[in-house]
């Protein structure tokens, strides 16, 4: 019990419940930390650390699937996962980070089955099959259980299904919803039976209580809603709904126009929530309104797009909010987890959130009120290049500390000299039209001329689960120097805009050496010292190995997040170079580095085993939205020998 | 579509796809109703043609998808793969045969031929740079379909 009472009172964190050997929810505790106390590894010795054990998702029982490699993504084509992974499992691709609790290892596959693993071996347990839909690609929720229902499993499904299953045994709860399957789809729909609607990260668990977000359309405009619910744990019945965009009367409604608001889709937490236990308080990042690029049927600042949302959560009641983007129209919608932490300034102890933004920055508000603690200022931004119909909004709200961490303009001066084949590619590209790209510095609106706008559509930041060192203050978050290529073109009917690609081409880079067309770095991996809001360190994350050695160190586009730990370290995948690092907590210097089976777009984990070692695991799958080629179906552990 | 005018010596001649595709500007073909049934139910269509990929490209992509909600058959999915491949694709030169260089690039039977031969002998071209530099090639040709050509999946 010591160990717990010094984690607690360390990262100031109540409501721990399991040992510091355990991982038992995504983001390690419900603050979101993912900071864990062993320190068996450290900086010493991390340059030690072996492969312990290769997990392949895609594996069955009759048909071993063949060792990852760059290599693998044959097996498309061919059998082995098959198209689509299907047959042998849906989708393939996994951002999944495992969990573990009283010896058991727990997480959702990209091969379409949910399993129990044991964590020293990666043997399984028990495998579940989802029939329907493909589970959360970004993983699932444990609960305790109590003296009605046994310990918990919890994770929705692609096709908005959430599932309970007995964490003992795999199987169904049959207590819970229909024989442990809540449909979620109805009340959700709008009236649209065939609006998509699921969920690619996992649920949260509070009390009584299990939490749910949605993934839904980004377009066309009317389609499922993003509301946020809570249902009981024991019976899967609905007990609150949170509407993402308020109805009339609700506090945010004069944000929309008319019957803007109603059956609009899109304004949903897709990616991660976290919750103040002490205060009883869940933290909800909420994407944007549909559609992504054109706002012109929703004039207004459309609350809660874009917003850090506050509410009570045992009902649900509007606690405060915080708008990052106000009618946005770049995809900036907020995904990654609002990390809980204390600020100490002036002597004083604040509590506060730290929301790492696709816009490239790290809001850190009091967690309380809603506050900036560092102050945002809302600065002019260009208006005179948005679509016609579309009305900007004239102002944004950009922290004072800390700074930008990724770029978020561009000049034509700026372009890559990395080679001179990237500089002739993009500078061709570039002055394509006459007067070069549409850029005009920061929050530059994607227009019906071809635009580069930094940070890019998927940032920026993007889900990325940044890592917290309570005893450094060290928040640590990775960026990517990013940005989009895209022109705007009036639909055939003459009545909106949707975003297209120019040249073949949607990103700003060359796009058969994935290079970007900004001067680099492309990929940076930053701590944030929460005590003053300064950068404490930033370092390149992620090399360009098709450049020669003097050059490589250029970071690369990066998508997944980080574990920090108590022996001094920082561990990290996320990049597009198919490597696994760790970071000295302190410095930032380069550690460790590992060649893996493909790109770790996914968030490390940490835990002790039974005989007494201290694991790291990542899952590395490759592909996703940078462009990755390489492909695999692993979850790899790391021990010292 | 004025934007046409931009695309002067950067892509020429290839199906010009590049333009916001509602689904009512989706060129006809084999795969079409199944694009728009799942595809367009969760994003516009000019998220997905507003870049080209390989066949390996859109599996892979479709993959993704699959993973994210999307709902068909296998056969639909195919479809969906196939159509994207023929009207959004990218060609490997690297894999592609002599005649899909000829179809896919509009080459002639000697300049497609060469590019099996270089390879041949060679190994995998890197980059387009080196594409260029292969005897027997016309580069204007190939620079003018750039953005159709892939060295890997």
């Amino acid at each position: 019990m010591r160990v717990i009472t010094v984690a607690a009172a360390a990262a100031g964190l109540a409501g721990l419940l399991y040992g510091q050997s355990d991982w038992p929810t995504f983001g390690h505790d419900l603050s979101g930390t993912r900071f864990s106390t062993l320190k068996q590894i450290d900086a010493k010795n991390v340059t030690k650390l072996v492969r312990a054990w290769t997990y392949h998702m895609s594996a069955t029982a009759q048909a071993p699937a063949a060792p990852g490699s760059s290599e693998a993504g044959d097996a498309v084509e061919g059998g082995g996962r098959g198209r689509g992974g299907r047959g042998g499992g849906r989708g393939g691709n996994s951002e999944v980070s495992p969990l573990v609790i009283n010896g058991v290892m727990y997480l959702t596959t990209g091969g379409g089955r949910v399993v129990a693993l044991e964590p020293e071996t990666a043997k399984e347990i028990w495998t579940f099959d989802v029939k329907d839909g493909a589970p959360a690609t970004r993983g699932l929720e444990f609960w305790a259980g109590d003296k009605d229902s046994p310990p918990t499993i919890l994770f929705g499904t692609s096709t908005g299904k959430l599932f309970a299953l007995n964490a003992k045994t795999g199987k169904p709860i049959p207590g819970f919803g229909n024989e442990g399957i809540v449909d979620m789809k109805p009340g959700a729909l709008n009236g649209l039976a065939n609006s998509s609607f699921g969920l690619s990260s996992p649920p949260i668990v509070y009390k009584n209580l299990v939490i749910t977000g949605a993934h839904v359309q980004e377009g066309p405009s009317i389609g499922a809603a993003g509301d946020t619910r809570a249902w009981d744990v024991h019976t899967g019945k609905l007990v609150w709904t949170f509407h993402s965009i308020p109805r009339p009367g609700e506090t945010g409604s004069d944000t929309w126009k008319g019957d803007d608001w109603k059956n609009r889709s899109g304004t949903n937490v897709w990616g991660l929530f976290t919750i103040d236990t002490e205060n009883g308080i869940l933290y909800m990042p909420f994407g944007e309104p549909t559609t992504d690029y054109w706002g012109g049927d929703r004039p207004g600042k459309n609350l809660f797009g874009t917003s850090l949302v506050a509410v009570d959560a045992l009902t649900g009641k509007l606690r405060w909010y915080f708008q990052v983007v106000h009618h946005d129209t770049w995809d900036y919608d907020l995904c990654a987890p609002p990390v809980l932490f204390d600020v100490t300034r002036n002597g004083k102890k604040i509590p506060a959130v730290g929301e790492l933004t696709k816009s490239g920055y790290v809001y850190i508000l009091n967690r309380l009120t809603g506050e900036p603690i560092y102050g945002v200022e809302e600065r002019k931004v260009p208006v005179e290049d948005a679509l016609p119909g579309d009305q900007a909004w004239p102002t944004q709200p950009i922290p004072l500390k800390p700074p930008a961490l990724a770029r978020t303009s561009f000049k034509r001066e700026e372009l890559a000299t990395v080679t001179p084949e990237l500089n002739k590619f993009c500078t061709e590209l570039f002055d394509s039209i006459p007067g070069g790209l549409h850029a005009i510095g920061s929050f530059t609106h994607y227009s019906t001329t071809p635009s580069v706008i930094f940070p890019s559509s998927i940032g920026g930041g993007n889900w990325n689960p940044p890592s917290f060192d309570p005893k450094l203050g060290y928040l640590f978050v990775n960026t990517m120097d990013f940005g989009s290529l895209n022109q705007m073109v009036k639909s055939a009917d003459g009545t909106r805009y949707s975003r297209a690609g120019y040249n073949g081409n949607n990103r700003f880079w060359e796009p058969e050496s994935n290079m970007p067309c900004n001067q680099p770095p492309w990929g940076r991996l930053f701590a944030i010292n929460v005590n003053t809001g300064e950068i404490a360190w930033q370092t390149t994350l992620g090399i360009t190995d098709s450049l020669p050695a003097e050059k490589q160190n250029t970071g690369r586009p990066n998508i997944g997040g980080s574990l920090a730990t108590a022996g001094g370290l920082v561990f990290i995948g996320a990049t597009d170079d198919s490597r696994f690092r760790a970071f000295d907590s302190k410095t930032g210097k380069e550690l460790w580095v590992t060649k893996i089976d493909a790109g770790a777009h996914s968030a490390p984990m940490t835990f002790q085993g039974k005989d007494g070692k201290q694991y790291i695991v990542v899952t590395a799958t490759g592909g996703g939205f940078l462009g990755d080629r390489s492909r695999a179906d692993s979850v790899i552990a790391f021990a010292l020998p | 579509m004025g934007s046409r005018l931009y695309f002067a010596g950067l892509l020429v001649g290839a199906t010009l796809a590049a333009g916001g595709q509602d689904t009512l500007d989706l060129p006809d073909g084999k795969g079409k109703e199944q694009v728009k049934k799942i595809c367009a139910g969760c994003h516009e269509m000019s998220t997905v043609t507003g870049s080209r990929r390989t066949k390996i490209g859109w599996q892979q992509n479709v993959e993704e998808m699959i993973s994210r909600g999307a709902e068909g058959s296998d056969a639909d999915m195919e479809a969906v793969v196939d159509y994207l491949t023929k009207f959004f694709g990218k060609l490997n030169v690297n894999t592609a045969s002599a005649k899909e260089l000829q179809s896919f690039l509009g080459l002639s039977d000697e300049e497609a031929q060469a590019i099996v031969t270089y390879r041949e002998q060679n190994g995998k071209l890197k980059d387009f740079e080196q594409l260029t530099k292969v005897p027997g090639t016309n580069v204007e040709k190939l620079r003018a379909k750039r953005s159709l050509i892939a060295f890997s999946l």
